[in-house]
């Protein structure tokens, strides 16, 4: 970013009609440059050949550009491979829209939206618009009620979300996928078995779908101690979800939306007691099982107080730093919001 | 990604007598039979008409007179691949810019190439004189000496300067490039496909300014190592951004974020080659004893025996060392388990797969992630302990030789099979179609002998022989 415009002149007119459109050529020759010196010499040779209106160079460049993000920690991912990945999903997303391929090019934005930097994130929005303005005629209807509820279905169903498979996130059987909502809600109500059962948890949503953000109002009071907003995350799930016993470092507030969540607090102080994982990314996740506690293994969980309530929609739980908390969706479908801050 | 590494081979790196004789064997053997390369994959980057190889094909030398004189292949990175030549063993870049035709890369060396490495975007060489040479992405090149400089400068003195510079948190100083410019013009008539990007990059979209001043800082020239005087590589294996060689210790440099140099620490780079601490460290890792009892540890020489006392293997992906007693060390990135210790932890030292203990390993080779259908085991589960492939096409098997690519593996068998497994969506498995493989299948290979097998990026490169 930031950097002199130096010979930007050769691809305005090439500009017009190609890929290379979406992102002015300033921006794109700084970011190309910053990916040469990150070692992405076919990653550079691959986004010209999009830009040039290669579908396949562009699906190349895409790939790279998420190895990339995948194989290191992500804490240790360089900012500029996560604009790279954005800067590849508009390519492919204008190639797969001039196809007449708009579901796939929405995809492509959404993965851009979710995992890409900030850089590119106006051309993303814009694209997105852009694309799903062409849509079938039977979608039209909804778009046209200005009602909440239909905007979020609208919005929601427009777009892909990223959920979690399986019981829980300490399940052997647990993993992330990327599936529509349309797929989402399909799997809700094909799977009768537990393991498979799909939960949209602790999802930067509001981050993705800015239309959506709009409706959640934050309370004044989130930011009395000073300090910011560290997260704003959805959580949507059918009847038996569970976010199984752990802890945060922030404040959080827990807004109940949609049907009702049963909650478990332990006190912070409790921690000895509830077997933390040694493994340190679980640290912060008991190791005992609520729904099925071996007392026989973990014997000092048996008789530790706790505080327990049933969440109605509208109810918000106020839940302070570093305390255990159990959630469990009692109704058929739940949905939650969460603002955790400093 | 680093090469096929030798499972059923003797072993024995350490000895540089040895190592030597088996190379007079292979180029005496590679003159009475013609050796072929054969690549499938693909090479992001390249011209818009190439779609992936998704069956084996061979690779042509460019005009050479007494037809295809290969000697070994050696992966490649992402956008290119690399075998090594018998001619004066020069090394061989197929690149996006040549499709197919490898073009020679020039070394400035006239000693033979015994082995090499590449991965995700820089090279590493090895000389039958045990020097090593390194090129490409700058931020994996140590700050080596200009190789203009060999002949006016005498060796030794250079070396000690070199080996003061000890570890350092910063990547290679900017004028270290305007340094190695006098090397550049041979490396930009022949180098890789990086410099063609490079080169179209700077022209077509910065300003004359930045690309004068930025063109140097982009792509690292061959570098000669420096290494300790007496050390005396005979092998090199490269992961994303960071090297390994082996000299029967192992010598580790380039980014360490997630401890794959082994150094102990997160040392984010390490700008010249550091000694792993691979014996010392996975000795006493195993007995969780604390570094004063070191001492005590190391007169009892129980864990030695274990252990063993050189290491005879490397790979790098994370990053892994096999002894010569056959046992496993692994260092660096564990989110999916790559380290085999049962847990997700990355390991900051050499640490001994316990589980594994009592298996004789041969040679190992890791890849990129190694998680979701990468590990052949029939599932798409992560495993944090090394399992055995049970295959029922691998039965009445023995493994000879094992690579991994990004995220693919081959595996040549002690009867000359190849088999592939792992992600496909570019034909790195070389079974015609572009369908991932969660379990080893068998790669069609008529009328040739595999005799290595060593997966780049997005693609696998095979060494073959016509038959007798």
């Amino acid at each position: 970013m930031g950097e002199e415009p130096g010979g930007a002149a050769p691809g305005l007119e090439k500009a017009a009609e190609t890929a290379a459109g979406l992102v002015d050529e300033e921006r794109r020759a700084a970011l190309l440059r910053r990916i040469t010196e990150e070692g992405g010499f076919a990653y550079v040779s691959s986004a010209e050949k999009a830009a040039g209106g290669d579908l396949r160079a562009a699906e190349a460049a895409r790939e790279m550009a998420w190895e990339q993000l995948h194989s290191g920690p992500w804490h240790e991912v360089v900012p500029a491979w996560r604009e790279a990945y954005a800067m590849a999903c508009l390519h492919v997303a204008e190639l797969r829209a001039g196809a007449g391929e708009r579901k796939e090019a929405l995809r492509a934005l959404d993965m851009g939206l979710i995992m890409g930097g900030p850089l590119l994130r106006r051309d993303l929005d814009a694209a997105v618009e852009r694309i799903a303005a062409g849509k079938d005629t039977e979608d039209d209807a909804a778009a046209n009620v200005g009602d909440c509820a239909d905007k979020w279905w609208e919005g929601i169903s427009k777009n892909r979300d990223l959920a979690e498979v399986g019981k829980n996130y300490l399940c052997s059987e647990w993993k992330q996928e990327l599936i529509t909502f349309s797929q989402f809600l399909e799997r809700i109500q094909s799977t009768n078995c537990p393991a498979n059962v799909p939960y949209l948890a602790q999802h930067p949503l509001f981050d993705q779908i800015r239309e959506l953000r709009d409706d959640i109002m934050i309370p004044d009071y989130c930011f009395a101690g000073g300090g910011e907003l560290r997260s704003l995350n959805a959580w949507f799930g059918p009847l038996g979800t569970v976010t199984p016993l752990h802890h945060d470092p922030h404040h959080n507030l827990f807004a109940q939306v949609v049907g009702r969540k049963y909650i478990r607090l332990y006190p912070a102080s409790a921690s000895e007691n509830l077997y933390p994982h040694a493994e340190s990314m679980l640290s912060n996740s008991s190791q005992v099982d609520l729904d099925n506690i071996d007392y026989q293994e973990f014997p000092k969980v048996e008789g530790l107080d706790f505080i327990d309530c049933v969440l109605e929609e509208g109810e918000m739980l106020y839940i302070p730093p570093k305390w255990w908390h159990y959630g469990l969706a009692i109704s058929c479908f739940v949905l939650s919001v969460s603002t955790a801050g400093v | 990604m680093n090469g096929g590494e030798e499972v059923g081979g003797g072993g024995g790196g350490g000895e540089d007598m040895e190592e030597d004789g088996k190379e007079e064997m292979m180029v005496v053997e590679a003159r009475g039979r013609d050796k072929t390369v054969l690549m499938w994959g693909y090479l992001p980057g390249v011209s818009p008409q190439r779609s992936p190889l998704l069956h084996p094909v061979a690779v042509r030398m460019p005009d050479s007179p007494a037809g295809d004189r290969w000697k070994d292949v050696s992966g490649g990175g992402c956008g290119f691949a690399m075998a090594i030549s018998d001619d004066m063993g020069q090394s061989y870049v197929t690149s996006g810019k040549h499709e197919e035709t490898p073009e020679v890369f020039d070394l400035p060396t006239k000693v033979p190439i015994v082995k090499a490495a590449a991965g995700w975007a820089h090279c590493v060489a090895v000389t039958a004189q045990g020097e090593v040479y390194t090129w490409g992405w700058k931020e994996c090149v140590p700050f080596g000496r200009n190789v203009r400089d060999q002949s006016s400068s005498g060796g030794a003195s250079e070396k000690e300067e070199r080996h003061s510079g000890f570890m350092s948190d910063q990547v290679m100083p900017k004028s270290q490039g305007s340094r190695t410019t006098g090397t550049m013009s041979g490396f930009d008539s022949r180098g890789g496909d990086e410099n063609t990007k490079r080169r179209r990059l700077s022209s077509a979209k910065l300003g004359p300014e930045s690309s004068s001043s930025g063109e140097e800082a982009l792509s690292a020239p061959p570098c000669l190592v420096n290494l300790n005087v007496g050390v005396h590589i005979t092998c090199v294996a490269a992961g994303g951004r960071h090297t390994l060689a082996l000299s029967g210790q192992v010598w580790g440099w380039g980014y360490g974020g997630e401890g794959q140099l082994g150094l102990g620490t997160r040392i984010r780079n390490v700008s010249s080659p550091h000694p792993v601490p691979c014996i010392e460290s996975a000795s006493f890792t195993k007995d969780q004893s604390s570094p004063a009892t070191k001492g005590k540890q190391g007169s009892d020489g129980q864990a030695f025996k274990l252990i063993g006392t050189c290491i005879k293997a490397i790979a790098c992906g994370h990053s892994a060392a096999v002894t010569d007693t056959g046992a496993l060390l692994t260092f660096g990135w564990g989110l999916y388990g790559q380290c085999g210790q049962g847990s997700t932890d990355d390991e900051l030292s050499p640490t001994c797969v316990s589980s594994l203990l009592g298996v004789e390993i041969q040679g190992v080779a890791a890849g990129l992630w190694h998680t979701f259908g990468q590990l052949g085991t029939g599932s798409d589960q992560a495993e944090t302990l090394p399992k055995q492939l049970d295959a029922p096409c691998l039965e009445n098997k023995n493994a000879k030789l094992i690579s991994c690519g990004a995220r693919h593996s081959a595996m040549l068998t002690e009867d000359g099979q190849v088999f592939c497994w792992g992600w496909n969506k570019y034909g790195q498995l070389g079974l015609g179609d572009s369908i991932d493989r969660n379990i080893p299948a068998v790669v069609p290979i008529e009328n040739l002998q595999p005799k290595n097998v060593s997966c780049g990026w997005w693609h696998t490169l095979v060494l073959a022989e016509s038959p007798t």
